[in-house]
């Protein structure tokens, strides 16, 4: 239970800080949003902790690691290229999505 | 329909003055532009792809390297976040934004707007704007109302005016300015001329609010005491039919080189218009040139700057406003270019047509001003050099202090950076500017240094005179007489009584101001009080209306603006500012509109005995 709920909140305190940087992107506030990446970072590395935990625990799958980990070496790639748009959408549409679709699983799974 | 009939139907209804730039009368051909490409940023490939959710998306090639414009994955989306960005914190904001891209983000910035809001689109490129008219559906932003759409190279005049007419004191601290993503970096000299215009407006904005400020009740009481020559007075359209308008206006200013044309100035009597600024009089006259006109317009001009001679006569351009002393010095004939708001309404009531002039930043582009007025095709300007000749600003080897002025560089005749200072510069735009909106008049400027002025020819006052001057010497002495004046005996007492009628009108309105100043009392109190209104707040919102409305109607209201503007600008400049909280808010607008009555009663009590008093020493 303790697991569950640690998920939930690193999932949304993720998710809120995608969308932040993200904004900041979309803004063309590049250096605010670069600083604003490092802490993403963080907090997507947290995530993933957890969801290892949880999933060890539960056995259970919530998020596909590898299609997860792709869409961060693309968004990184995207990075490097300094396409800051496409890095906002990627994290956006993509890994923001990934996350979503595992915070409504994981709820499902507790009504269950 | 396509895209493009579309969006030119919608142009042309609602923006023509685009429509009629970009692609002329309606007997152009579908399509085809009216006006030459210009030189601009030449872009290599302009198309459009589809985004994951189905939305178009822009790019743009130049220079061999790719512009994505919009996200590639969902075009709204990104929009919406960029528009977020920009706070609208007044109740009347002016948005001005570098780009029109495909329109998405425009439109997410008119989704913001309000109803008193004002958006400025400036386009730096005609090619991609084309282009987008083609192939985007742009029916939100086309039709939207209070948007002006500037291509540069296309109307760009339009921005740089209409900018100009709309910011004023209550707007001028609620500008916000936005730039489309990747457009400075691919027009980078376009977006410098954007952030320079926006600069130069901004400043000329401030100068007009700060000579209000400045000079407040010294033109309430140049107006009241200038009253004594309404009777005699002409006004501009009234002697314009009897002047020789196809000889040239020479305007004389007070630039160092003026001495290099006393000579030809001399012959110049006779052959075309003298008109000399009041600075450079003494001057002209010590060398034996004597003007047709002299120009005034200062309120607080030394008389020193005007003339040390006991007595002028010569014909004096000038406004009720002008400094009074001036007008006093001066014996002859008094010719009013303008006059404020409420004067109109005197000529007006007196059946006679108001003067009224775009006056300009200084005495030189008043006399301008008053030449186009007048109907002259041919203005030469002397003396206008609009730069310092060494350490001298004036001719007659004055070197004015420079030490509260602000040096800039600007292009010199001869295609050089040459020294000015700002104020300088905001004249040489003015010039160009009236240049611009009359092409039919020729301007001549004549000197061999200095400013340059575009839109001018640059000439020899001896080659203009050879080739315009009159063949045999005229005399202009005679032109104003009795039965062109401005007032007949019977229009003068109507515009008497008018103004007499105005001091009983100002006993009614300070009865009413003291109760508007109650009612703000009243609802303060409650707001800081109990947070909210209170029993009595729509009824007596509608009172203050009501006052409000009666304040308005009366004329001479117009004058009480003027001493206002000059104790409450700073209340002025953030009246319509938001603040954090709806109460705040409420008691910050009666808090001010409070101090806007308050000056009203201390105006009124400073125009009502100075009316009366000058109305009985007027002649009758």
């Amino acid at each position: 239970m303790e697991n569950k709920e640690q998920l939930i909140h690193s999932m949304k305190a993720t998710m809120e800080l995608i969308e932040e940087t993200t904004d900041l992107f979309y803004q063309q506030k590049q250096q605010v949003g670069l600083q604003n990446l490092e802490n993403m970072i963080a907090s997507i590395m947290v995530l993933l902790e957890n969801v290892q935990k949880y999933q060890m625990s539960q056995h259970t799958i919530i998020l596909e690691e590898i299609h997860f980990n792709s869409i961060l070496v693309n968004a990184m790639d995207i990075l490097a290229q300094k396409d800051y748009v496409l890095l906002a959408d990627i994290l956006t549409f993509e890994l923001n999505g990934v996350i979503e679709n595992s915070l409504r699983q994981l709820r499902v799974c507790a009504d269950s | 329909m396509n895209y493009l009939e579309q969006n030119k139907e919608i142009m042309n209804r609602v923006h023509n003055y685009l429509y009629t730039a970009l692609y002329g009368t309606s007997s152009q051909k579908q399509g085809e532009s009216s006006t030459p490409k210009g030189k601009g940023v030449q872009l290599d490939d302009i198309f459009t792809e589809i985004a994951h959710n189905g939305e178009k998306v822009l790019y743009v090639r130049k220079d061999d390297e790719l512009c994505r414009m919009n996200s590639c994955y969902n075009p709204s989306h990104e929009a919406g976040k960029w528009a977020e960005q920009f706070e609208f914190r007044s109740l009347n904001n002016i948005v001005v934004i570098f780009g029109f891209g495909n329109g998405i983000m425009i439109e997410k910035i008119i989704d913001r707007l309000e109803m008193d809001d004002l958006l400025f689109i400036y386009e730096p490129n005609r090619e991609l704007f084309e282009y987008v008219m083609m192939e985007y559906d742009l029916m939100k932003v086309l039709s939207f109302e209070r948007v002006l759409i500037s291509i540069e190279g296309i109307n760009d005049f339009d921005f740089h005016n209409k900018l100009q007419y709309s910011m004023n004191i209550t707007n001028m601290k609620a500008q916000v300015q936005c730039v489309l993503p990747y457009y400075e970096n691919l027009f980078p000299e376009s977006y410098l001329t954007f952030w320079k215009e926006i600069r130069d407006i901004l400043m000329h904005t401030v100068i007009g609010i700060n000579t209000e400020v400045v000079f407040g009740t010294r033109l309430l009481e140049n107006d009241f005491y200038n009253l004594r020559y309404l009777k005699d007075s002409y006004t501009l359209h009234n002697i314009a039919p009897y002047l020789r308008t196809d000889l040239p206006a020479i305007i004389v200013a007070a630039g160092p080189s003026v001495k290099n044309n006393l000579e030809i100035l001399r012959k110049a009597k006779g052959r075309a218009y003298l008109i000399v600024v009041d600075r450079v009089l003494d001057y002209i006259l010590d060398h034996g040139i004597e003007p047709d006109f002299v120009v005034t317009v200062d309120p607080m001009k030394p008389i020193k700057y005007f003339t040390t001679r006991e007595h002028i006569d010569y014909p004096l351009m000038t406004e009720l406003a002008s400094n009074w002393e001036i007008s006093e010095r001066h014996t002859g004939k008094k010719i009013f270019f303008n006059c404020d708001s409420y004067f109109q309404t005197v000529y007006e009531a007196a059946g006679v047509q108001p003067p009224f002039m775009n006056t300009g930043p200084c005495v030189a582009t008043v006399a301008f001003s008053a030449c186009i007025q007048l109907g002259f095709d041919k203005i030469v300007l002397v003396g206008q050099d609009l730069a310092y000749d060494g350490e001298y600003t004036h001719v007659g080897g004055i070197a004015e202090d420079s030490a509260n002025t602000i040096n800039v560089m600007v292009e010199g005749v001869d295609g050089n950076q040459v020294p000015s200072r700002y104020d300088w510069k905001e004249f040489i735009i003015w010039f160009k500017d009236m240049i611009h909106l009359h092409p039919k008049i020729t301007v001549f400027d004549t000197k061999q240094k200095g400013a340059k002025i575009p839109g001018t020819v640059l000439k020899s006052l001896n080659e203009i005179l050879d080739l315009y001057g009159a063949a045999e010497i005229c005399d202009f002495s005679n032109t104003l007489t009795e039965s062109i004046k401005a007032f007949t005996g019977e229009s003068y007492q109507k515009a008497l009584k008018y103004m007499s009628d105005a001091c009983d009108d100002l006993y009614a309105m300070k009865k009413k101001v003291r109760k508007a100043v109650e009612l703000c009392d009243n609802q303060i109190q409650s707001y800081l009080k109990y947070k909210e209104g209170n029993k009595y707040t729509v009824e007596n919102y509608n009172k203050l209306a009501k006052i409000n409305k009666y304040i308005e109607d009366k004329k001479i209201y117009q004058i009480i603006d003027i001493y206002i503007t000059a104790l409450t600008a700073d209340d002025i400049t953030t009246m319509y500012r938001r603040s954090d909280g709806e109460h705040l808010d409420e008691v910050i607008t009666y808090q001010k509109s409070k101090s806007i009555y308050e000056a009203i009663l201390k105006g009124i009590d400073f125009i009502q005995p100075l009316l009366r008093e000058r109305l009985d020493q007027i002649p009758k």
